[in-house]
């Protein structure tokens, strides 16, 4: 199974309800048939910009980071699932970037800009 | 006027062509010297082709200049380092002169910048506060 990442953001709430939260979410990645690996905190902070979900503008909003292993076919359901969460602000399924490997690079390649400046003009 | 003319004719059963080999030498006072040679296969030419100079990649050229990106990973997470690629008083990406970067990283960059600022952990239109007494490295 790939390995996925989600990046919550979750409604500014008391510790109680934000706990209650969390473990709704993961519940429900559970019973989809994922495998959680790692829950990361990035804590409470001021969102980049203000962000509308349910009906409710937000400005601020608790930052979790969920690493996990999911079936491919039920990526869109988990997706689904939690946009209809009314605790939810914004949920992100990317592919794990740890996964992707680093292709080895050439190195900057010069480019002839004088060549560039002369050019003859393109016709269509 | 010294002419040196050499013929050589195709051998086989029933080979007709003839292939001609002439060197005509022409010395002059002022007049350089013209060779003029049509070469057939069964002669021996004159230069083997051990002595011509065989075709290789440049010895002395040195391998291509990395940008400081080389070999390492571009996340979206960390947003110290996406913040340090844009302006901070519009928000637009650099370009790949003045980032000096490759190719490659230059768009590693860029999509991480939209999914940064898409996924909630960046500032679109301007740079993040807490970012904003960072050291500019890119003009």
């Amino acid at each position: 199974m790939p390995r996925y990442e989600l990046a919550l953001i979750l409604k500014a709430m008391q510790r109680r309800e934000t706990a209650a939260a969390l473990k709704r979410t993961v519940e429900a990645l559970m019973d989809k048939g994922a495998i959680i690996r790692n829950l990361e905190n990035l804590g409470e902070r001021a969102l980049p910009y203000k962000m509308s979900a349910h009906s409710q503008q937000h400005w601020r909003g608790r930052y979790f980071l969920v690493d996990f292993y999911a079936p491919t076919t039920t990526v869109q359901s988990i997706m689904e699932h939690l946009s209809r969460d009314i605790d939810v602000i914004r949920p992100n399924i990317v592919k794990h970037p740890l996964t992707q490997e680093v292709k080895e690079c050439e190195g900057i390649i010069p480019v002839p800009l004088e060549e560039k400046l002369y050019a003859p003009k393109k016709r269509k | 006027m010294a002419v040196v003319f050499t013929v050589c004719s195709g051998l086989g059963k029933n080979n007709l062509t003839h292939w001609v080999t002439a060197a005509v030498c022409l010395p002059g006072p002022r007049t350089h010297m013209v060779l003029w040679r049509r070469g057939c296969p069964q002669c021996t030419p004159a230069t083997s082709k051990e002595s011509l100079p065989a075709a290789m990649a440049n010895p002395s050229e040195e391998p291509l200049k990395k940008c400081f990106l080389c070999g390492k990973h571009v996340h979206y997470k960390n947003v110290q380092l996406l913040f340090q690629l844009i302006y901070p008083h519009t928000g637009c990406v650099h370009g790949r002169q003045t980032a000096s970067l490759c190719g490659k990283k230059q768009e590693g960059i860029s999509k991480a910048i939209k999914r940064a600022q898409i996924m909630g952990l960046m500032q679109v239109m301007c740079k993040g506060p807490a970012y904003l007494r960072d050291l500019k490295f890119a003009t």
